[in-house]
């Protein structure tokens, strides 16, 4: 099956101060129909705005290059007009905060089916039952008294379960997720990935999962991309992610979480500070924080590797995948 | 002698409901007990609701109480302040980082210029003394010269909230109530200021009330821990045994949220079918 989604070589400058600096470096990957594939990264790593150029969402003043693909279509020189229909029908999209996204002086029921009456041209009464059963959906008790409720009225936890509704009731065949349980609850968390997750299987859709917790994006995704410095770094199986990664930098990332299981004496830090992707410069942008760096890292950028169903950018992937690359400590794995 | 004890702490917030008639009361927080030893770090554990943030307000006085006590080095702080002295002892015994140390530091003030205040507030020091404590508090937080001059906005989240704890350690405080202090940090981030805690408690000896929603983050720093729940404590005991072996139903299910491989959202919905949507 041909991919849904194809990114390739994606760059992004963004103007800051008096200059175009970028904020993407070369950024590839594919998604096939129904996969799931979470970004993962720190603040700045470039996740967010690799969800935004799919869509061609870019603040204003962004210069980008490449080429993104979507079942088939060039986004780049897609119309004005088919923009919208992709942004509308195809491509659904949940973000961190939902009071942010929803007008807060329309009731639940008016935000959910504005869309539908207005674009698709159906009957209100019809729309008002498809909003009922979608809300159902996403586990939401007696949706007919939250249809008539304001946003403000409801929890965030619930309210983003509405985003998540408003996003179903659009049946695209890919959603980006960036962030969208970050600001919840743990508990509010696991129900929100639970509604996400069957919904994939049932109607095998597509999703991108924005996320800073690489423990999250192993436990929901296909594969798992790491940036750093708004490069892709590494794409591993998600079952790879936390057991064998490749790429010092999730190794280092993954190390240097405080465990559940046990107290460290002291966490393994990543010495230094993240690199903004504009200050990385010839070498690998991790290099300077890197504990297996050897010269060449500093000298010359990485070329991304493909190694069985993985893509490292690292000039020791080779060796540190022979190696059996790094078993992470015990305590990582295991509960 | 114990850094802070709390003794049936409640707060009731009254709630205006429509037309501004008709009040009902909400209780934040509901009986809640506990004591902090010097040198001591109790985790305080909750979701959003749960009363957890409301204990800090008035741990730091920014909340009354509505009934119960709070001592800090044995010395009551129910009642409010009589004198402009008493405000300032009580300023210098407990000291609060914030979550987001952006909102709570000045914009205008550069990081230098917020800790000579603190110093020249709370500490005899001269003004060669008060210079030579300033790099001191900064290199204990891993920020150096450089930082003094800059202002918050000049400073990464990380290095932000190391200054937030640079200025809570300068008054040397008996306890430092930290409110999901490193909740907004990257990982790596993270990692630093939670090696960084651990350190100034060994050296310092200051007592800590850790807030925070993050289990790991908890195991890491603290030796005792409540788990707080729509104000009620429901659980509490040293950290090990609260984690390892957690009796209260709703502590297992904090447990079973937190993704590990394998991890079954589903598991954690099915065991509270009532709550699901809630």
């Amino acid at each position: 099956m041909s991919a849904l989604l194809e990114v390739d070589q994606l760059a992004v400058q963004l103007p800051i101060g008096q200059r175009l600096r970028p904020v993407l470096h070369d950024v590839s990957f594919t998604l096939a129909r129904g996969e799931v594939l979470a970004v993962v990264g720190e603040s700045g790593s470039g996740k967010s705005m690799t969800a935004r150029a799919i869509v061609r969402l870019l603040p204003p003043g962004a210069a980008s290059s490449g080429r993104v693909t979507f079942d088939g279509t060039d986004v780049g020189s897609a119309t004005r007009a088919q923009l919208r229909e992709l942004r509308a029908r195809r491509v659904g999209m949940i973000f961190q905060d939902p009071r942010a996204a929803i007008n807060p002086i329309h009731r639940i029921g008016d935000f959910l089916t504005e869309a539908l009456v207005r674009d698709r041209r159906m009957r209100k009464a019809e729309a008002h039952e498809r909003a009922v059963a979608v809300l159902g959906e996403v586990g939401i008790d007696d949706p007919g008294r939250r249809l008539r409720q304001h946003p403000h009225e409801l929890s965030g936890g619930m309210l983003q379960r509405v985003m998540i509704a408003s996003v179903l009731l659009a049946e695209p065949d890919l959603i980006l997720a960036d962030e969208p349980t970050t600001a919840l609850d743990v508990t509010t968390q696991a129900e929100v990935v639970a509604v996400l997750g069957d919904l994939r299987r049932e109607r095998a859709m597509a999703m991108v999962f924005i996320t800073h917790d690489l423990e999250l994006a192993a436990a929901i995704s296909d594969r798992v991309a790491v940036m750093y410095a708004g490069y892709l770094v590494e794409t591993l199986p998600a079952a790879q992610a936390l057991e064998r990664p490749i790429h010092p930098y999730t190794e280092a990332l993954l190390r240097s979480r405080p465990e559940l299981s046990r107290r460290m004496a002291a966490i393994p830090q990543i010495p230094g500070r993240p690199l903004a992707a504009h200050e990385a410069t010839g070498g690998c942008p991790f290099q300077p924080r890197c504990s297996y760096a050897i010269e060449r890292c500093a000298a010359e950028r990485p070329e991304p590797v493909r190694l069985g169903g993985e893509s490292v950018m690292c000039h020791r992937a080779q060796e540190r995948r022979a190696a059996g690359s790094a078993p992470v400590g015990e305590g990582t794995l295991v509960r | 002698m114990s850094a802070v004890v709390a003794e049936s702490l409640c707060k009731t917030f009254r709630v205006r409901g429509e037309a501004g008639r008709v009040h009902h009361e909400f209780v934040a927080v509901d009986d809640v007990s506990f004591t902090v030893a010097r040198g001591a770090s109790l985790g305080i554990v909750g979701e959003s609701g749960s009363g957890k943030t409301t204990i800090a307000r008035m741990l730091s006085g920014l909340e009354r109480a509505s009934s119960g006590t709070i001592a800090v080095a044995d010395r009551d702080r129910s009642t409010p302040v009589r004198s402009s002295g008493e405000r300032r002892r009580r300023g210098r015994e407990l000291q609060i980082v914030f979550q987001d140390p952006y909102t709570s530091l000045d914009p205008r003030q550069s990081v230098g210029a917020c800790l000579e205040e603190v110093l020249r507030l709370h500490t005899q020091l001269d003004r060669a003394g008060r210079r030579s404590r300033i790099l001191e508090l900064l290199d204990s937080v891993g920020l150096d010269e450089r930082h003094a001059s800059s202002l918050p906005r000049a400073l990464s989240g990380g290095q932000r909230q190391r200054a937030a704890i640079a200025r809570a350690l300068a008054a040397e405080p008996i306890v430092i109530v930290l409110d999901e202090a490193v909740s907004a940090l990257d990982v790596s981030v993270q990692a630093q200021v939670l090696n960084l805690l651990g350190e100034l408690r060994a050296r310092t000896g200051v007592a800590y009330v850790f807030i925070s929603h993050n289990l790991a983050v908890i195991r890491q720093v603290t030796d005792e821990a409540l788990v707080l729940r729509r104000g009620r404590v429901v659980e509490r005991g040293p950290t090990e045994t609260v984690l390892d072996a957690p009796a209260h139903e709703y502590t297992q299910r904090l447990l079973a949220s937190v993704p590990v491989p394998g991890w079954d959202p589903h598991a954690v919905c099915g065991r509270a079918p009532a709550e699901r949507a809630r």
